[in-house]
């Protein structure tokens, strides 16, 4: 079987058995994205008030944040369990290894915030023409969002508790990602087009899917002796 | 320009004078605590000699 | 010349070679940039005359303006040094990265900070959140980031590896701020002195700057150098040589 089936097939097999893995990220998200409701005056309900129009980002900030809290079980078990170092010192691609990895989690737990996106969006009051806007920019940002996150799991995977680390330390890189996802929102709410944008963010996902697998490599390799 | 127009600036006197001092400030702290750094480190490096010579003897 | 090459590669790589270099370029380093910063500030704040539209206050542009060139320039020799450390496994390589993020981080918060007192008086706010120092911002998020990583790790020699690599990753950055002001409608000022056709600042201006830009990068070579020989020193305890010149420094008085 080759090294992508292989690893992406048990990757995903162990995430769906502990329904943790994705429930967490799942129901922080959803934690997040509400707390903003019940912080905002209430005379800003409707089509037109403070939620609808600060919706887009909030979810944009909720999804960035519980992927990033996310990743830091992405190598801790392999760690532990003595896989990492079979992976480095084998015969198969380490980077694209590690990307089966990360695709199966965008697949799971990346989809499942995608998808739970517009649910909570109907609590914002967002406009329904921006429903698909705001699913193409996720869907388009949230792979980007994870791969580079994924550097930063790799790096710190040795040292204990590392889930807020590696979000001081890869939040500052995939801040350019929130800021053009969730400017489509914007642009798109006054008539502009958004195509500046979502080039931007497949830019941006091709060059993560191209480069990250290898830093995320080079990191496991000097990190694990 | 005279004293008096040096310090008031043009009105902006606040401005530029908190952005250098800032700047200053800024500068002379980095100097400082790496001068205190190596005077640390050289007096742990002697404490630490002159402790192992007492037990060599 | 290949020799020669060696003998810098030999001499500067190892910590031991490094030490008596750096007692004597450390204060010509800090010379140069006193130096240096005399005339520099005398032209900026008394000789320069004031601005037409602006009046005193673009004074602020010399600290200002070195500040934030010093902290690009910094991550840059912070993000090659790492490189040279992961391929050619060089001690005082890492120790350079390790030892400019502090210093980087503190020239970002300036220009952050400098940047905000000459926003207030010439666009009539103290922050907008335009290109140029929205991402400012997310380099000094990356100097923190880069900071906290280094302590985070008990055993040092995997945390100077896993500091560097996070360095090369976050260099992309840098060009982004540069190009910031082109790329996006800014309310920053363009490039007014990289660019092609030469600066556009007159001379009363532009000398004053230069002569500021120069003292920073002097200050940052002797603060670089000032903690890397401590850094040095602490890393290398045991070993003959620091043990040696104790007994110098003991001998001493």
């Amino acid at each position: 079987m080759n090294t992508f089936t292989l690893f992406f097939k048990r990757e995903c097999q162990l995430l769906l058995k502990n329904s943790s893995a994705i429930g967490q990220p799942l129901c922080l998200f959803v934690l997040i994205a509400l707390l903003f409701p019940f912080s905002v005056p209430s005379d800003s309900l409707g089509g037109n008030g403070v939620l609808s129009q600060i919706g887009g980002s909030v979810i944009w900030v909720a999804v960035l944040l519980a992927l990033m809290l996310s990743l830091e079980s992405l190598f801790k078990d392999d760690l532990r369990d003595g896989l990492i170092e079979q992976w480095l010192i084998g015969h198969r691609s380490v980077p694209l290894a590690v990307f089966a990895k990360v695709a199966a989690h965008w697949c799971t737990t990346g989809l499942a915030l995608v998808l739970m996106a517009p649910i909570i969006a109907v609590t914002y009051a967002l406009p329904w023409d921006l429903f698909a806007v705001l699913a193409l920019s996720l869907l388009l940002g949230t792979p980007s969002i994870l791969l580079i996150g994924a550097i930063g799991a790799a790096l710190t995977v040795t040292l204990e508790r590392s889930g807020l680390l590696i979000t001081v330390v890869t939040l500052p890189l995939t801040i350019p990602i929130l800021i053009f996802g969730a400017s489509t929102l914007g642009s798109s709410a006054q008539g502009f087009s958004i195509a500046t944008e979502l080039y931007a963010l497949a830019a941006i996902a091709v060059l993560a899917i191209t480069l990250a697998p290898f830093a995320i490599a080079a990191a496991l390799r000097l990190t694990i002796e | 320009m005279s004293l008096g127009e040096f310090l008031y600036m043009g009105g902006h006197a606040p401005y530029v004078w908190t952005s250098w001092g800032l700047s200053m400030l800024a500068i002379l702290s980095i100097f400082i605590l790496a001068k205190r750094r190596n005077a640390r480190i050289r007096r742990r490096l002697i404490t630490q000699l002159q402790r192992k010579d007492k037990f060599d003897v | 010349m290949f020799s020669i090459l060696n003998r810098f590669y030999h001499q500067l790589g190892s910590p031991k070679e490094f030490y008596p270099i750096s007692t004597v370029t450390t204060p010509i380093f800090g010379l140069l940039a006193l130096a240096l910063f005399i005339p520099g500030a005398y032209l900026g704040l008394v000789v320069a005359p004031a601005d037409y539209q602006q009046g005193d206050s673009y004074r602020i542009i010399f600290v200002h303006v070195p500040a934030a060139w010093l902290s690009l320039m910094i991550y840059v020799i912070m993000a090659v040094a790492a490189a040279i450390a992961l391929i050619w496994r060089m001690k005082m390589a890492f120790a350079v990265v390790i030892c400019s993020a502090p210093i980087g981080a503190v020239f970002t918060a300036l220009a952050l900070i400098t940047g905000s007192l000459w926003a207030k008086p010439t666009w009539g706010t103290w922050w907008v959140w335009d290109a140029r120092l929205t991402f400012e911002l997310i380099l000094l998020f990356l100097y923190v980031g880069i900071f906290s990583m280094y302590h985070a790790f008990d055993e040092r020699r995997i945390g100077e590896r896993a500091t560097a690599l996070l360095s090369i990753v976050g260099v992309v950055i840098v060009p982004i701020i540069h190009y910031s002001v082109e790329w996006w409608s800014s309310l920053h000022q363009g490039q007014t002195v990289f660019r092609d056709g030469g600066p556009a600042m007159p001379p009363s201006m532009l000398t004053p700057l230069l002569l500021m830009a120069g003292s920073a990068t002097f200050f940052y070579g002797y603060a670089l150098f000032l903690n890397l020989r401590a850094h040095v020193l602490e890393e290398n305890k045991g070993k003959q040589w620091v043990q040696g010149m104790a007994k110098k420094w003991i001998k001493r008085g």
